[in-house]
This record gives structure tokens, sequence and C-alpha cells, in this order.
């Protein structure tokens, strides 16, 4: 091998070396922390911050390669050593410096946190040294116990979604908006809306909107509260419940708040006599829109006692034209006598003409046979129930009774049983009862959790929101400075010292009449 | 043989060699998407519109270039027209592809309300061909069953199939009447809440008993020929069961009831009331034609009863398939058959654009090098 090509060979080679020793400096630093940083904002908790740790981490690497530029131009390609040196120190400094910050302020801060929840007992706080080896973990088991809650309670995420708005077609607000519905002669009564967490859609009297499906900030305040009440009246001797039963009670008996506003037009119009209009016919200004007055009425989105009535008689008017005829009467008069039903002879004669059956037949019927359900007897007051249990509307146009209930927290107590229950009820989203979450025709729901798990939760997740995506980027930062804390100095004086290889076998080569 | 001849001839060749096989390929693999879907005429030949566009486009390039090639003045400009040949020839293949991938998901999401996505086609299309075909035929049978076409004339609609004037109009209105009648019908937040996992019984019993707008599209009952004066397009009522796919079923455990209790008896009488012209069999006829009565749904609901162990299954079926309609997700598929046929006839040429996008890229290449080469030995024949 002539030394021409020797020479250029062995130029080629540093350079190699020069730019192998490059990449493992700063880009391979920031490979890693980029991927840490990725790794940290995949989990909700940290996905608004994740990605800090990184631009922190570009920010104080541009400015070395932002000086190796500057010290290039300043100093000349002569004064090499001094170069190498300057770009050598910031390069530590950028590594140095943040470890020693998060070293500190971050760790102070953990400490004083830990001191501050040992204390009240609320959360487990985990020491410094140990988080710092195990912050993704923690953050991941953080993201699955919030999962498992959504799950149980079937929620829609951290703030919940409205799967279209009201069913009479009234706007949804944000929280807060009372939009001038309330009237006048109520003014002691100010607008109340149950909690006001961000993302959560409200119907003009307060309540979520008939669409609206709770995420966690909205599950954990309704369940809260709810718990809270209960036990501040248990304290006192006192069923929260049978306390909520008796301030109904009494706002129907006489002369009441309630009683008065279920005379004004604003109430009448959803709850009164039925809109006469055609649909559209009437509009009326609500706010700032325009609605149809026939749409307002609550009645046409439930069951109405006299529904149920025509619904019955229908079927039972239906059974007129069955083509069998003994068969019923056979097995009833059998069972009547073989079991003991009791039936009287005024019911045995309705079942023996049950062509003629009507509504009112069959509650005598319902009544003779006295089914017992849970200790409550099978009768039409039962049966009503029952059906508006599942067929119920409240007007969003219209405060609900419980809104006048002059306890405060007896008010949050039934508005979160309330929407709790039956609102949680028609969105798939039960939160109170012994089975909780989606109930629908083909799941049962799931068992709720106990008071205390919900209590440890609700701590954990509001702690850990907090300071989670405050340090845990640093700690990722942390983790990515302190492996490559050594190797990034090394690596660019390395590089310094290959170029300067380089560049002497290409003065090399220039002098012997080869091109570089 | 001369030289020159001998580069005509291998730039034949690979002409040959590129875009025809590639073309073929595209071709062969839409031979399904034709063949199932032949009567949606001309939406079918969407494919083969953007494949016969990539060919003006590939030649019209390689004429141009081939011209800019012989009048050049340097052996730089050829090697330019080689490389803008070859990158262009890669952008007509894969590259209107790449960009494709990236645009049409959204816009096919939403104008179907992403109940299909691009995935669902891409690489599954023949399928989507298949299913898109029978939507069609089977759509046509309950129609025949149900009579609202004349049985007389079934091998003409089996043959003519969308392109049936009959068939068509009758698609148009039934679809028309399930989404005015029935899907629009009801408000935005029930449906929402149904389609998810969150059909509760309060939404339910909102969607069959909530008071909606009477029934306004017209219905027909029979769309073929002597046609009669007693046919008169009533508009019909739909159920959310007409809207949502398949039968809902519901189980009772008799056993959560309680031992003892009512389930004892309700299992005792069981076996005597069900049976071929029981009880069951008869009262369920009677409640079904109570829930058509306008006063309660105003739509057939069938109900059939299954009864195994402590548990009975309770399934509620539709009237659609006897009224000759899918439910709501299909109907709108048929409606807009068309268009999803243009859309599907695409994935073969896309298939073959990916496959065998490098044949073209090769060829372009080696005609390039040839032109190059015949350049080299004008300009040294010159010199």
């Amino acid at each position: 091998m002539d030394t021409i090509t020797f020479t250029k060979a062995r130029a080629t080679f540093f350079r190699v070396l020069k730019i192998v020793s490059y990449l493992a400096g700063i880009p391979l630093l920031l490979y890693v922390v980029y991927g840490d940083a990725k790794a940290l904002s995949g989990f909700g908790v940290t996905a608004g911050s994740g990605m800090s740790a990184f631009k922190i981490i570009a920010l104080c690497f541009g400015t070395v390669v932002a000086l190796q530029v500057v010290a290039g131009l300043l100093l000349g390609k002569k004064d090499f050593f001094v170069r190498a040196l300057i770009v050598t120190i910031a390069a530590s400094a950028a590594t140095f410096i943040p470890v020693l910050f998060i070293d500190t302020t971050v760790k102070a801060a953990f400490g004083e946190m830990r001191a501050e929840y040992s204390t009240s007992g609320e959360y487990d706080f985990e020491r410094y040294e140990r988080q710092l080896s195990d912050y993704l973990w923690r953050a991941d088991n953080h993201e699955k116990a919030k999962k498992s809650f959504l799950s149980t309670y079937n929620l829609e995420g951290t703030v919940g979604t409205t799967k279209g708005g009201n069913l009479d077609g009234t706007p949804t607000t944000a929280a807060g908006d009372k939009n001038g519905i309330f009237l006048k002669g109520f003014e002691d009564y100010t607008h109340y809306v149950f909690g006001s967490e961000v993302g959560a859609a409200y119907s003009l009297n307060g309540l979520y909107a008939d669409g609206f499906v709770f995420g966690y900030n909205q599950a954990e305040y309704l369940l809260s509260t709810y718990y809270k009440v209960k036990n501040d009246f248990a304290s006192r001797g006192l069923d929260a419940d049978k306390e909520l039963k008796n301030a109904l009670d009494a706002l129907d008996a006489g002369d009441t708040v309630w009683t008065r506003y279920q005379l004004t037009t604003e109430y009448l119009r959803a709850y009164g006599a039925a809109p006469a209009a055609d649909r559209g016919a009437e509009k009326i200004k609500i706010g700032n829109g325009e609605y149809d007055v026939y749409k307002l009425f609550a009645a046409h989105y439930y069951l109405t006692t006299d529904e149920i009535k025509s619904i019955l008689n229908t079927l039972a008017g239906n059974l007129a034209g069955l083509p069998v005829t003994g068969d019923l009467v056979t097995i009833i008069e059998g069972l009547n006598t073989l079991i003991g039903l009791n039936l009287s002879n005024e019911v045995l004669d309705i079942l023996r003409d049950y062509r003629a059956l009507d509504y009112d037949a069959l509650m005598k019927v319902l009544d003779d046979l006295k089914i017992d359900i849970g200790g409550e007897i099978l009768n039409e007051a039962y049966l009503l129930k029952f059906i508006s249990e599942f067929s119920y509307y409240q007007s969003p146009t219209t405060y609900p009774k419980m809104f006048f209930i002059g306890d405060s927290a007896l008010r949050d107590y039934a508005y979160a049983k309330y929407l709790g229950t039956k609102h949680g009820a028609t969105v798939g989203s039960v939160l109170i009862g012994d089975k909780v979450g989606a109930i629908t025709l083909d799941n049962g729901g799931s068992s709720p959790k106990s008071e205390s798990e919900l209590t440890a939760l609700f701590a954990r997740i509001r702690i850990e929101s907090e300071f989670m995506p405050k340090y845990y980027p640093w700690l990722a930062l942390r983790a990515g400075l302190v492996k490559f804390g050594g190797i990034v100095p090394a690596a660019m004086i390395l590089a310094y010292i290959f170029a300067d290889a380089e560049k002497k076998n290409i003065n090399r080569l220039i002098a012997k009449g080869g091109k570089a | 043989m001369k030289k020159s001849t001998g580069f005509s001839i291998l730039k034949i060749i690979f002409y040959l060699l590129g875009f025809p096989i590639l073309a073929g390929y595209a071709v062969y693999k839409t031979i399904p998407t034709f063949t199932l879907n032949s009567t949606y005429k001309p939406y079918v030949f969407a494919g083969m519109l953007v494949l016969f566009v990539i060919a003006l486009l590939y030649f019209g390039m390689m004429i141009l270039t081939g011209v800019i090639s012989k009048k050049a003045k340097s052996v730089g400009t050829v090697r330019r027209t080689v490389a803008a040949s070859v990158l262009i020839s890669v952008l007509l293949t894969t590259g209107i592809w790449i960009a494709l991938d990236k645009v049409v998901p959204p816009i096919l999401g939403e104008a179907t309300q992403y109940t299909l996505s691009y995935d669902d086609f891409k690489d599954d299309y023949d399928e989507k061909a298949r299913i898109h075909s029978e939507l069609l035929t089977h759509f046509i049978e309950m129609n025949l069953k149900n009579g609202r076409l004349s049985a007389d004339k079934a091998e003409q609609y089996f043959t003519e199939g969308y392109a049936n004037e009959e068939v068509k109009k009758l698609i148009e209105a039934s679809f028309n009447s399930l989404n005015n009648d029935g899907f629009g019908s009801f408000g935005g937040m029930l449906i929402s809440l149904a389609d998810g996992s969150r059909l509760t019984i309060p939404v339910l019993i909102h969607l069959l008993f909530d008071e909606r707008d009477a029934p306004s599209t017209p219905f027909p009952d029979y769309v073929g020929e002597g046609r009669g004066e007693e046919n008169a397009d009533a508009p019909i009522r739909w159920s959310i069961l007409d809207i949502q796919e398949g039968a809902m079923t519901f189980s009772v455990d008799l056993g959560a009831l309680g031992a003892g209790s009512y389930a004892e008896l309700i299992k005792w009488l069981i076996p005597s009331l069900f049976g071929e012209g029981g009880m069951v069999e008869a009262l369920l006829d009677g409640v079904e034609s109570a829930i058509a009565d306008e006063s309660i749904i105003g739509s057939p609901i069938y109900i059939g009863i299954d009864y195994e162990g402590n548990t009975i299954t309770v399934a509620l079926t539709p009237s659609s398939e006897s009224r000759g309609v899918y439910d709501y997700k299909n109907m709108a598929y048929l409606a807009n058959n068309r268009l999803l046929i243009a859309v599907t006839s695409l994935f073969p040429i896309r298939t073959a654009c990916y496959t065998l996008g490098f044949v073209l890229t090769l060829s372009t290449l080696v005609i390039g090098m040839l032109r190059k080469k015949e350049y080299e030995r004008k300009e040294g024949g010159r010199s």
C-alpha cells in the first residue's frame, strides 16, 4: 500500500472515530432522555409534563453546542486544546448542575411531603431514593388504580363526556351559568350547581345534562360528598336517608317554597297540563335561545300513570285474541287449590272471563296474589313506583324538589344520591348501590368499592396527581444524566482528539500531494 | 441489426415489463370486486379510473423526459431526466398511496360516522366487496319474500341488481323511512348512549316509549309493475330494535328470585306453558300485536322465550327483516353502496402499486439508462 493511500485510510479511520465519539456523547444522551421522557408522558398523570425532561436537557446541551460553535469561531482552529477544554467543562456543567439541583431541591420537596403525609396518614409517601429508581413503575401503578376505578363505575376518563345534550333540546352550560331561568320571588334561593368540576356539562337547572356521563372528577366529588354527609349525620346519631326523607316530606306540607314554585309558569310548562300546541307552534326565549314549548313538557319523556294504564289495557285487550281458552283458567284454578293461592271469587271470575281483562281488573288480580317482593307486597302502587324508577325524567328547565332543601349539607347529599343513582342508572354509570357501573339488560353491574377503599384511592389519586407531574420529569432527567454523566465529557474529549488526529493526517496527505 | 434498433427494442421490452405488468396485476386483483358488484356501474370502475390516470401521467412523463433526453445538450441533463423519471414513477405508485393512507382514513371515518375504518378495507377489500354484494342480494330476497318486489321478476332483479330502477327506488325509499322515522326521530343523546355500552333499562324505556314525531316519510309496500291504487306508501314507525343490529336478548335468572318463592312456581308451570301451541306462544302473539299498536310502540317486535335450567332467556327481534330492511347501519351502507364500492375498488390498485411498484421503478431506471447509453453513443459518433 503506498503512503498516500495509507495516510488517506488513517484520516478516514480517525474521521469515523470522531463521528462515533461525538454520537456517543450528547446525541446518545438526548436519545436516552427522550426515551425516558416519552415513557413518562405515556402515563395519563404525567402526560402533560413528561416531555419537559427532554426539553430541559435539549436546552442545556443546545447551549453546549452553541458554545462549541462560538469557541470555534472566536478561538480559531489553532487553539484546539483550549476549545476542547471549554466545551468539555461546559458539557460537564450541563450534566452535573441539573443533578445537583435535583438532588437538593426535589429531594427536599420529597422529604417535606413524606413528613406531611406521614403525619396526616392519608398517603404512604415513599422515600426519594426509592422513587428515583421506580418512578416509571409508580406512574404506571397510578394509571392502573385509576383505570380500575373508571372500569368499576363505567366512567368516561377524567372529566367525563356528554353523549348528546338534553332530551328536550335545551342547552347545556358550563358550571354556574345561571342563564336567567330562575324566577322572581325566590331570591333567597340562589342558583345551585352540584360540584363545579372542569369538563362537566350542566342543564339550566344546575343538574348534569341528561346525556352527561361522569368522569373521575365527578365520581370522586359525588362519592366523597355522599360519604362525608352520611358520616357527619351518623356522628350526630342521625340517619342521613331518614333526614332527607323528612326534609322532602316537609316541603310538601302546606304552603312551602316548593309548593309555591310548583305554581310558577316555569314549573307548569314542564309539569302542568299537556301543551295543546303542536310541535314548533309556540316558542319561548330562555337566555339567548328560543325553544319549542311543546318539547319542554317533561311527560313526553317518561311513562305517566295514564300511559302505563293505557299500555296495560292494550296488552290486556289483545289477550282477547288468544286462541287458547281453557288453559289459563284451568291452571289458575288448579293452583288456587293446589298451593293455596287463596284467590277471591271475584278474581277467579275475572280470570275466567280474561278476555275482558283491563287495567283495573289486572290490579285486582295483583292485589289478590299478594306477591311478596323483599318484604313489600306487589300491588298497584309498587308496580307504578317500580316502572317510574326506570321511566323518570327531571326537566332541565325546572329546579328539582331537592333544590329547596334548607340544610345545605343535606341538599348536597340529596343531589349526590340522586345523581349517583337515577342519573347514573340512565347513563350506565351507577355510583351508589349494591351494584354499580353499567347496569343494562345483559349486564348486572359491578360490586362497589368500600368507603375505606374509596377514601384511600381518592387521596392517593389526588396527591399523586399533584406531585408526579411536577417532579417526575426531573427524576427522568436525572436518570439520563446519571447514566451519561461521565460518558458525555469523555466522548467530547475523544471527539476532539480524533478530530485533531484526522486533521493531522489530512495535512500529511496534502503535503504528499494527495487529495483529502 | 443496427445498434439504435437494438436500443429501441430493449426499451420496448422494458416498457412492456413495467406498467403493463403493474396494470395487469391491478386488474387481476380487481376481478372479485368487479364481478361481485358489476351492477354498480360506473362506481365499480373508480379504481380503474385511478389506474388510467396513473397510466396517463406515467406515459406522459416518459414521453416528455424522452424528448428532453434526445434534445439534451449534455449527458448531465440526460442523467437528471433519468433521476426525475425514476422519482416520479415512485411517486405515482407508492407515493400517491402513502399520501392517501394519511389523508383518506379521517375522511372515510367521518363519512361513515366511524362505523367503517380505512383498515377495514385496506387488506380485506375482497371480503368487503362480498359483504356489499350480499347486502344487495339479501335485500332483494327479503323484499321478494314480503312482496314489496314482484316475484315474477325475481331473476331480472338479481341480474340487474342496483341497475334495476325498482330495486334502486326501494333501497332509497326504505332507507329514507328508517332514517327519518327511525334513527332521526330519537334524541341524539339516547342514540349515543344506546350505541355505546350504555343501553340501560331507562334508556331503553325512553327509546321505546318517549313521544316522537309522527312518521312522515312514505314507505312503499310495493314497487313492482302493476302497482295498484291500494299501495298507499303509508309512513310507518320504527322502534329502536329496528335501528340496532340483531335481536336483543337478556336473561332472567329464576334462582336469583329466591328459593321457595314464585320462582319455583314459574319453574313448575313452564313445561305446561311452553311448547308448540302452548300458553306462552299464544300469550306472546297477543303481546306482539299489542306492541305493534300505535298507542304502545307502533312497530312489531317478535318475542322469543327460551328456558334452560334456572334461566329464562328472552329474545326481542325487530320487524325490520319482515318489513324488508336491515338495521340502520347496514341499511345506510346499502343506501350508500355505490360510494362504498367505489372506495372498495381503489384498494386492489393500492395493493398492486405497493407490491409491484418496484417493477415500474426498475423498468423506468433501465429505460433511463438505455436512453443515456443511446445519448452517449450518439454524442460519441458526433465527436
